[in-house]
């Protein structure tokens, strides 16, 4: 049973892998980069609604602060996590740009 | 990058032969001279001297009397804040929690230790190279599915991506396979993405900072050493936000492993 359980998570783990590399299309020679053009325009969005997103965090947390100050290290917890997983969507869009822009 | 640079060349000096000849024959190609990256051998020392830290550390654990590196690694474990290890695998996992401590710990303590080993002069994180952290995704990936393998067996834990309702399973199955393969790429890709936004963040303000320095360096050595002032005092601020950024990484990494085991061992009701 622990055979068989180890070869399917194997068999999972090499799925994974068999996922091609990362490749990045070649702009044409001379033409316009429209990689970096749209990548940028992508980042400048994501960082829009990343704002958005984190300032609603931020108040939430310090209107509960607000209102029940015992709560006050529990509800900065969770708002630093709230924040720390609203960056990463922006930072995905952050890697794209140094994956993809020559 | 030269102290890390010299370990790194004295390494390859020693091994690369031994490495490029073990890489060749399983198919990889690298440059004679440069077969073991910077990262690996941060990596490698990092593991060096925290495992020679615990071999230190493990004679003198005592109940009675423990001592001050005793009591900062139970800190660790167990927290007044309830941001221990324990007290998240508790949270997320609630029963069989501490059987999986071994592993989220010392998953999570690596990565703690290769964010902040940036912080050392001459030191680059290993997690700012991409395949650090796609190495550490991969192995909690593994490590998840096995603990919930092990817990509802094979077909078992495949059943539970199918959801309770079985007219619904068609459209349910596919999307948390999907879903639960993606944290490799959200794991790697938000711990690579902060540890190198943060160092780019860092050198981008210390490249901005040098700018006037070294033109009025050029022009008169005076004003120039003067104004030195602003790089060497402004960044640390950036560091101390790298600081930051790297502490929190490191229990987010934590955290998301727990909280997949907690959803992969968990019984429906």
């Amino acid at each position: 049973m622990n055979r068989k359980a180890g070869l399917v998570v194997l068999a999972l783990a090499l799925a994974t892998f068999a996922a091609p590399a990362a490749f990045a299309a070649d702009a044409p020679a001379g033409g316009t980069n429209w990689v970096a053009i749209s990548t940028a325009f992508g980042m400048a969005i994501a960082a829009a609604f990343c704002g958005i997103g984190q300032s609603r965090v931020a108040s939430a947390a310090c209107e509960g602060m607000a209102r029940n100050p015992g709560a006050a290290d529990g509800i900065r917890g969770a708002m630093i996590l709230g924040l720390v997983f609203i960056e990463t969507l922006v930072l995905f869009t952050l890697a794209m740009i140094f994956l993809n822009v020559k | 990058m030269e102290h890390e640079g010299l370990i790194t060349q004295w390494l390859n000096h020693l091994l690369g032969q031994t490495v490029t000849a073990l890489l060749a024959a399983v198919g990889i190609t690298v440059e004679p001279g440069h077969a073991l990256p910077d990262h690996f051998v941060t990596a490698l020392l990092i593991l060096l001297v925290f495992g020679a830290f615990v071999l230190w550390l493990k004679p003198r654990i005592s109940s009675d009397r423990p001592g001050g590196a005793q009591q900062i690694c139970e800190f660790l474990l167990t927290n007044p804040t309830k941001f221990g290890i324990r007290d998240l695998l508790d949270d997320n996992v609630g029963h069989g929690g501490r059987e999986f401590l071994a592993m989220t710990g010392t998953v999570g303590l690596f990565v703690l230790l290769c964010n902040l080993v940036s912080v050392i002069p001459l030191f680059n994180s290993p997690t700012g190279n991409p395949s650090v952290p796609l190495a550490c995704a991969i192995i909690t990936f593994c490590y998840f599915n096995a603990m919930g393998m092990k817990h509802h067996g094979v077909l078992g834990y495949l059943k539970t991506f199918a959801g309770s309702n079985p007219f619904l399973a068609i459209l349910l199955f596919p999307v948390e396979i999907i879903s639960t393969t993606a944290r490799i790429l959200s794991l790697t890709v938000r711990l690579w993405a902060n540890m190198f936004s943060s160092e780019l963040l860092y050198g981008i303000f210390l490249g901005m900072l040098l700018m006037p320095t070294t033109y009025l360096l050029a022009k008169n050595v005076f004003f120039g050493a003067l104004s030195g002032v602003f790089p060497a005092t402004l960044p640390v601020a950036f560091i101390g936000l790298h600081i930051f950024v790297a502490v929190i990484q490191a229990f987010v990494f934590t955290v998301l492993p727990s909280v997949y085991l907690g959803m992969a061992v968990a019984e429906e009701h």
